[in-house]
């Protein structure tokens, strides 16, 4: 499978794209940062992770590569030796909890901790009153750190039924909590490279795009290229492309670093 | 005559005391447990248990960075750790982590891992858990930690 790869050349074929017959949806309402600032959230921290230096992004980049040490490769192997599938947002504006959840999927396989099927359409139905709407990462980010996101069998993949939100649910999604996430500054590539050469996945609200997917891997410095995990099922086969350029560079970026530890 | 058998009783009294500390000595466990009490348990047994700060990733040397996520040590543990209800018994958690969902073992020995200074490791095979000590300085030498204690 050829990577597709997304730049300043042909950002524009893949807004709202058809595939399968399926016209693919995204659903980013961008932050409004005068109302929003970065740290405001209650279980946010602002990022305060050293910054790794640029002079030695190329090297870690290549020693991480040659030890199958990206999470890409945590992925691959994260759902008892097979690969996390992507989530799929099923044609709704979803991509805003679809991008949480991807990440804390990551998270918890580089813990070790066993695959959790988790279901995003459980944080945005109840996020947006059961509404097909829009929304951006932080909201999705904080109200996980409160309330959590249940498995789908507490409330099926693509499920918008109200009968899921019920006490066994919410018991559930408890056991799949953030409890420590960093908001980054807009648009700080440092911030979003020492992330991803530091093993952890970056929650990225792109505006050029109207999406939020969920970052995985630094693929290049120069040029400058970015793994993400798509929220479009088996796009481009594993749900994964690559981002190129200033298109790599998250508007909204958050990092998730310390999620609940439950063997369920 | 009086004072002799004070005396005397004071001579065994210290001679009770001197046989208390020997017996005490020869027969009660060290304070701390050895670290490497057993040799490598049947393959399929081991759990293993690192304690780090994720706050403080970007700060390790890049090499016990890697070994965080090296697929070799990952292949290693998914291969050899025991399963728990199907995953392997193997565990990489930040010290805040909240673990009260967890099974009472990884409670009780992330409570044991978390005390030391991170990253630290502990590894179970056969009936005990090692002391914790710190994280190999990279994935070759972690491995051959793991292989100590899991066979290769």
């Amino acid at each position: 499978m050829t990577d597709i790869i997304i730049g300043d050349h042909n950002h524009q074929d893949f807004v709202d794209p058809i595939i399968d017959g399926e016209q693919k949806k995204r659903g980013l309402i961008p932050r409004d940062y005068s109302k929003h600032p970065v740290g405001c959230f209650e279980f946010a921290k602002p990022f305060d992770l050293p910054l790794i230096p640029e002079s030695e992004w190329e090297d870690r980049l290549a020693a991480q590569k040659a030890a199958k040490a990206q999470l890409s490769d945590v992925r691959n192997r994260g759902m008892n030796g097979g690969v996390i599938p992507a989530r799929d947002q099923n044609g709704k504006g979803y991509c805003w909890a679809h991008s949480s959840v991807s990440a804390m999927l990551i998270a918890r396989a580089v813990e070790g901790q066993p695959y959790a099927d988790l279901s995003a359409f459980a944080v945005a139905c109840i996020i947006k009153k059961f509404r097909d709407e829009g929304g951006f990462g932080a909201q999705s980010l904080e109200w996980m750190a409160e309330h959590g996101c249940p498995t789908s069998e507490f409330w099926p993949q693509q499920s918008m039924a109200k009968t899921n939100d019920n006490e066994a649910m919410r018991a559930n999604a408890k056991l799949h909590r953030y409890t420590e996430w960093m908001d980054m500054e807009p648009r700080n590539k440092a911030q979003l490279v020492t992330c991803l050469l530091s093993g952890i996945p970056v929650v990225s609200d792109f505006n050029w795009w109207g999406h939020s997917v969920c970052t995985i891997n630094l693929e290049s410095v120069k040029p400058f290229r970015t793994r993400i995990l798509n929220s479009w099922g088996k796009w481009n086969g594993d749900g994964t492309g690559i981002l190129e350029g200033s298109k790599a560079i998250p508007d909204e970026q958050l990092a998730p670093r310390v999620v609940t530890a439950a063997s369920k | 005559m009086r004072i002799l058998r004070i005396l005397a009783v004071i001579k065994l009294i210290l001679f009770l005391c001197l046989v208390g500390l020997v017996v005490a000595h020869l027969t009660l466990p060290a304070s701390h447990p050895n670290p490497n009490p057993d040799p490598p348990g049947p393959v399929g047994s081991l759990r293993v248990l690192i304690v780090e700060e994720t706050a403080e990733r970007s700060k390790l040397p890049p090499a016990q960075l890697l070994a965080l996520t090296s697929g070799d040590v990952r292949d290693y543990l998914d291969g050899h750790c025991a399963k728990d209800a199907g995953a392997p018994a193997w565990r990489l958690l930040d010290k805040d982590t909240d673990v009260s969902n967890e099974t009472p073992e990884w409670q009780s020995e992330f409570a044991v891992v978390k005390a030391e200074a991170p990253p630290a490791i502990a590894i179970k095979s056969g009936r005990r858990w090692t002391k914790p000590q710190p994280l190999p300085k990279d994935t070759d030498s972690l491995l051959k930690l793991l292989k100590k204690y899991g066979g290769a």
